[in-house]
């Protein structure tokens, strides 16, 4: 009995951590922020608040518990265009984070065409999704 | 009664030549206004000697010039308290070798791009996970290139886009894109850090 109490305390606070350093990245990076100030939605930030708590809980449980959830193909288009615009938010907030585009830009002196350095990205990190998964690499 | 001059600076300023006119370096404004004219066509040294660069001014040099032809006026700064001046190259390079290059960093971006999803989607072991969902989803065994991975590629281009506003040019928005914000803020860093790399100069 001992044990398993111990057990439940280790799992307990390591959910607690994890659970920190997800919104502390979630915050750090801005993803949310971004995609909220694009929207111009920002009165209902507590209702985010309250989303990104279910979306949690349920991961946890999705990926920890082997439950079968009836939502098909339709479910996992869902499921996947949320989570690629999420990722693709996420991979450009670290990208901002250490300045890579403006260091790059002004070492080349880089003046016309920087958003076609985006949509280049946007579409290699595309591609390359696309490659990784259909060639099963 | 000295007549009072204002003058306003800016942290950066970019020029061809090597003798600017005071008119260029801050914006002058005067209640005599013969008196400002003739401050505005003053001459000012960027100290390059003609080779292109970043040179750090201190606004009281430039008072000092004006103070030495108008010892009678009162000067007002404004804005920053020091500058730099930045000499360009005369010849501005051609548009073309500015499209080249554009050209180079999207091949770059593009297979960087493409070379980094990889990479990710094998760190955290995505193909694992999504064959997980699938099964949990659908209750049949994945082949490992389903709806969920296509949606799920479109979704990170998609994501990109998003993220960077791409969209928004459409509207009428005079706001700049987010990567406008982030280089004009490395830019400030930038003059920040010389500016305060010549202080430390001096003082040594």
């Amino acid at each position: 009995m001992a044990e398993k109490l111990l057990l439940g305390w280790i799992g307990f606070c390591g959910g607690c951590l994890v659970a920190g350093g997800v919104v502390a990245l979630m915050v750090g990076l801005g993803i949310l922020s971004r995609f909220i100030k694009i929207s111009h939605t920002s009165k209902h930030t507590r209702l985010y608040e309250n989303c990104i708590l279910i979306g949690g809980i349920g991961g946890t449980l999705v990926t920890i518990y082997p439950m079968i959830l009836p939502f098909g193909q339709i479910g996992l288009a869902v499921l996947g265009i949320c989570s690629g615009i999420y990722v693709g938010g996420w991979i450009m907030a670290l990208a901002e984070v250490i300045h890579v585009f403006p260091v790059f830009f002004r070492r080349i002196g880089l003046i016309k065409g920087t958003s076609l350095v985006i949509i280049a990205v946007a579409a290699g990190k595309m591609t390359g999704s696309m490659l990784h998964f259909f060639m099963r690499w | 009664m000295n007549t009072v001059v204002y003058m306003k600076f800016d942290q950066n300023i970019l020029t061809k030549k090597d003798k600017l006119f005071l008119k260029e370096i801050a914006e002058i404004s005067s209640s005599d206004k013969e008196l400002e004219n003739k401050i505005k066509v003053l001459s000012f040294d960027s100290g390059g000697h003609g080779k292109p660069g970043r040179y750090v001014h201190s606004v009281v040099e430039v008072l000092a010039v004006a103070a030495e032809k108008f010892p009678n006026i009162q000067i007002q700064p404004l804005g920053e308290t020091d500058f730099i001046i930045t000499v360009e190259k005369t010849k501005q390079p051609s548009t073309v070798w500015e499209w080249i290059k554009t050209g180079a960093v999207c091949l770059l971006a593009f297979f960087g791009a493409a070379f980094c999803i990889m990479t990710f989607n094998n760190d955290v072991d995505l193909t694992k996970l999504f064959a997980q969902l699938f099964e949990q989803f659908t209750g049949e065994a994945s082949d490992g290139f389903t709806i969920l991975e296509m949606s799920y590629s479109i979704g990170v281009g998609l994501g990109i886009l998003i993220f960077f506003n791409h969209f928004a040019r459409r509207k009428i928005s005079s706001d700049p894109t987010p990567l406008e914000v982030e280089m004009r803020s490395y830019e400030d860093d930038i003059n920040t850090a010389l500016i305060e790399t010549d202080g430390r100069k001096e003082k040594s």
